[in-house]
């Protein structure tokens, strides 16, 4: 590593959330914590964090990378995918992951976990889009018992979903004119918000979405480090569990914050609708705000998750403690939503004299490891 | 298989063993079953020579002795053919050994003092192997502290007259062995933490387990740190310089008698290649990484002469024990499966093929440290080309063999692959 002529670093307090960039998860061992983001001069390019775990980031294009280290053909295949962004975006960069993944290039067990979350995605966007065209006849006919989602019992479901379809389009083309937009343009329109909302999830109460999947999963994972370090005080090193902890719920409790103020938007399906039609991308850009808040947090997660013994949770500690995403000063103008403002800071630092846990042996076991999370993922 | 144990001379054993030693594998391991489920195993263990039980790696039944004895098992002497004849008459402290027969009379009078927590423990490691690590470790970790202090506290067992090691060797034996048990569980998590490569032992862990040691029982010192040395080699770095105080010193001159220990046990016959050998191909590296660390050890700046003389001999044995290893892994763990051409592998074989072939790109890693890459290089260049050929098509898919080359050869070769579809 001495010997690369290493290129731009970045000292890292990241002001936006573009500039932060998002988390890719890449299965080299040396790249762990690399971020993906837009770039002028070369379309996008990586922050690696700094090897000893210093502040700084190197900022690097591929072949920089590879100087650095010998990435995986996963990774390679995964760059490849992000060259093809315009904006790199946590939901593009999932994207680009799955279909690696899908390809083999993680192994058989990360393709079949792609396979399923890209069959479960598919399945929320049409529950979402469903979901939205119900809420938009309940709220414009004042249907309540026959066409409520769970109401299955009054209604069959196959006559319940034409009886929507029905009134749907009946409400779109009485509605359509004050919208100065045809029926087939706002249908259009409310499919394109269910496929928005589908990975927050459109009832109030859906924990099967993916974001109030993940945030799941970080409750849990926090409940488990918290008893883990209550247990036995020895558990820690150097105050690192706590921290972790505490970022950790920081997070989940922001994350649940942003979900419910999302999905409050839908409790006026037709304003949503005028919204949309005004404005897409700024709707859109209000929905993934999930997504950039919780970036980078599923990794940290699943290291926890995927160690079983003492000893593999203590070393799994040092490497969460490395991979806490710090939020950037962006995310103060998200006025509405309460962040914690300790999200903005860093919450510690590991540093190490050297590279040998994570490269020449060591590595393929990391490797492997770093496949079976990418399996975990949602 | 049945009666008293029979205990035979060394002229009996060779005679026995050789019709053995052309038999098949199928008929060895049955053997070895047969041998296992012995309560009283006598000379059987040695009538199959050591090479072959760490070729075959038999899973052996996990009693309660040798949970017990796990964290002593590098002090237990092998089978030399004083053992054998007339172990009282020879066994005495300074040889820096356990004599097996000690074992079993001490097993049972610690399983007796323990009672119903004993016989949970039993309940506990029923139906498990030597194998089972992750379960020694944790049942191990409740045990060995309790048998310790039975140990330090207990008088002669009733059955030690069996052992023929006469009354007189059974204290210092429970004295050598008792701190040892007690530390035990705090070495596994040591060595479980050290293994990860993130997380190197404490230097006042070490100190604090070798403290008491060195004040009050200077006989067990040495083994002590064998026994610490050969599981964390790193900590040889953390021990306190002699002058440090009188305790610095005791260590410090346990230290060299250890390491005589250490390499004497590393030079019995095969004693380094069985190591290799005997574990599976996931962790024939990290056994390589820590006798090569304990080898830079006992080769450090003030050894002398004849012993530097010594290391490099073991270290050419290692070198050579980890090629033979590293082929035969090759062969069995990865060739062999992919042998009969034809049929496409069921997708359930394919994480075992890519786990041998990390496991000798590990073990590789580690023999490029103690000696020439050469070998390696030709021997995965070899496999990896026949992965590439087409007629391995029909056993793997495309990117199955894309992965096996990625990992045999590396991400430029996988790369190149990738650029070239058939």
């Amino acid at each position: 590593v001495t010997a690369v002529a290493l290129p731009l670093i970045e000292l890292h307090h990241p002001t936006t959330f573009k500039g932060r960039g998002v988390a890719a998860p890449f299965t080299t061992p040396l790249l762990a914590g690399t971020r993906v983001r837009e770039s002028s001069r070369t379309g996008v390019e990586l922050l690696v964090p700094n090897l000893s775990g210093g502040r700084s980031f190197y900022v690097l294009n591929w072949p920089g990378v590879r100087a650095l280290c010998n990435p995986t053909l996963h990774d390679a295949e995964l760059f490849r995918r992000f060259r093809g962004l315009a904006l790199p975006s946590p939901a593009l960069v999932r994207e680009a992951a799955l279909e690696v993944a899908l390809e083999g290039h993680a192994g058989r067990e990360a393709a079949a976990a792609a396979a399923v979350a890209t069959a479960q995605d598919g399945a929320q966007r049409l529950l979402a889009r469903s979901l939205l065209m119900t809420g938009l006849v309940k709220q414009m006919a004042g249907l309540v018992e026959q066409l409520d989602p769970n109401g299955a019992k009054s209604v069959p479901r196959a006559e319940r979903t034409a009886e929507v379809d029905r009134r749907a389009s009946a409400i779109l083309h009485r509605i359509a004119p004050s919208f100065g937009q045809s029926a087939a343009q706002l249908a259009a329109g409310l499919t394109a918000i269910g496929d928005v909302f589908a990975p927050v999830g459109i009832a109030a109460a859906d924990r099967g979405a993916r974001i109030p999947r993940l945030l799941t999963r970080l409750r849990n994972t926090h409940a488990d480090l918290s008893l883990w370090l209550d247990a036995d005080p020895s558990n820690d090193i150097g105050g690192l569990g706590p921290a972790v902890a505490a970022a950790m719920q920081r997070a989940s409790a922001s994350g649940e914050a942003v979900l419910a103020r999302t999905r409050s938007t839908l409790m006026d399906p037709q304003a949503l609708l005028r919204r949309w039609m005004a404005d897409a991308s700024g709707l859109s850009a209000l929905v993934s705000r999930c997504d950039w808040l919780l970036d980078g947090w599923e990794r940290v997660s699943l290291l926890w998750l995927s160690a079983s013994s003492g000893a593999s949770r203590r070393a799994a500690l040092l490497e969460m403690a490395s991979l806490v995403p710090v939020l950037p000063r962006e995310v103060t103008e998200w006025t509405e939503t309460p962040i914690h403002p300790d999200m903005m800071k860093e919450t510690c630092r590991v540093t190490s004299h050297q590279d040998a846990w994570r490269t020449g042996g060591s590595a393929f076991a990391l490797i492997e490891r770093n496949e079976k999370l990418l399996a975990m993922s949602t | 298989v049945s009666g008293e144990p029979a205990q035979l001379c060394n002229h009996q054993i060779r005679t026995l063993s050789q019709p053995l030693a052309a038999g098949p594998d199928p008929r060895i391991m049955r053997i070895v079953a047969s041998v296992d489920a012995m309560m009283q195993r006598g000379s059987a263990d040695f009538l199959i020579e050591r090479q072959r039980m760490a070729r075959l790696r038999p899973a052996h039944p996990l009693r309660f002795s040798s949970l017990l004895f796990q964290p002593i098992e590098l002090l237990v002497a092998p089978a030399p053919d004083w053992l054998l004849v007339a172990p009282a008459a020879h066994w005495r402290l300074k040889q820096q050994a356990i004599p097996r027969t000690a074992l079993i009379p001490m097993a049972e009078h610690i399983r007796g003092a323990m009672g119903d927590a004993a016989t949970a423990i039993v309940a506990q490691i029923a139906g498990r192997t030597t194998a089972d690590a992750e379960l020694i470790s944790r049942v191990g970790r409740s045990l060995w502290p309790e048998a310790a202090r039975i140990l330090a506290d207990a008088p002669i067992p009733e059955t030690w007259e069996a052992t023929g090691l006469g009354n007189m060797n059974y204290r210092p034996l429970a004295e050598i062995i008792a701190p040892i048990l007690a530390e035990a569980a705090t070495l596994d998590v040591l060595q479980a933490e050290a293994a990860t490569g993130l997380l190197p032992p404490p230097r006042e862990m070490i100190e604090a387990i070798l403290g008491p040691v060195a004040q009050t029982n200077e006989a067990a010192l040495p083994m002590m740190i064998a026994i610490l040395l050969d599981r964390l080699p790193a900590a040889a770095d953390l021990l306190p310089p002699a002058g440090n105080g009188s305790e610095a010193t005791a260590i410090q001159a346990a230290l060299s008698q250890a390491g005589d220990l250490l390499l004497r046990q590393l030079e019995q016959e095969d004693a380094i290649e069985t190591r290799i050998a005997a574990c599976t191909l996931a962790d024939a590296g990290a056994a390589v990484n820590r006798i090569a660390a304990l080898l830079r050890h006992l080769d450090s700046t003030n050894a002398k002469p004849p012993r530097r003389e010594r290391v490099r001999a073991a270290r050419k044995r290692l070198e050579a024990g980890c090629k033979a290893r590293f082929a035969s892994g090759l062969q069995d763990d990865l060739l062999a499966p992919l042998q009969p051409m034809g049929a496409a592998l069921a997708p359930a074989a394919i994480p075992a093929l890519e786990a041998a072939a990390r496991g000798l790109r590990v073990l590789e890693t580690e023999g490029r440290v103690v000696g020439s890459g050469a070998t390696y290089d030709v021997l995965l260049g070899h496999v990896a080309d026949a992965i590439k050929d087409t007629a391995m098509r029909d056993r793997l898919s495309w990117v199955d063999r894309l992965r096996l080359v990625e990992i045999l050869s590396g991400p430029n070769a996988a790369s190149v692959m990738l650029d070239k579809p058939e």
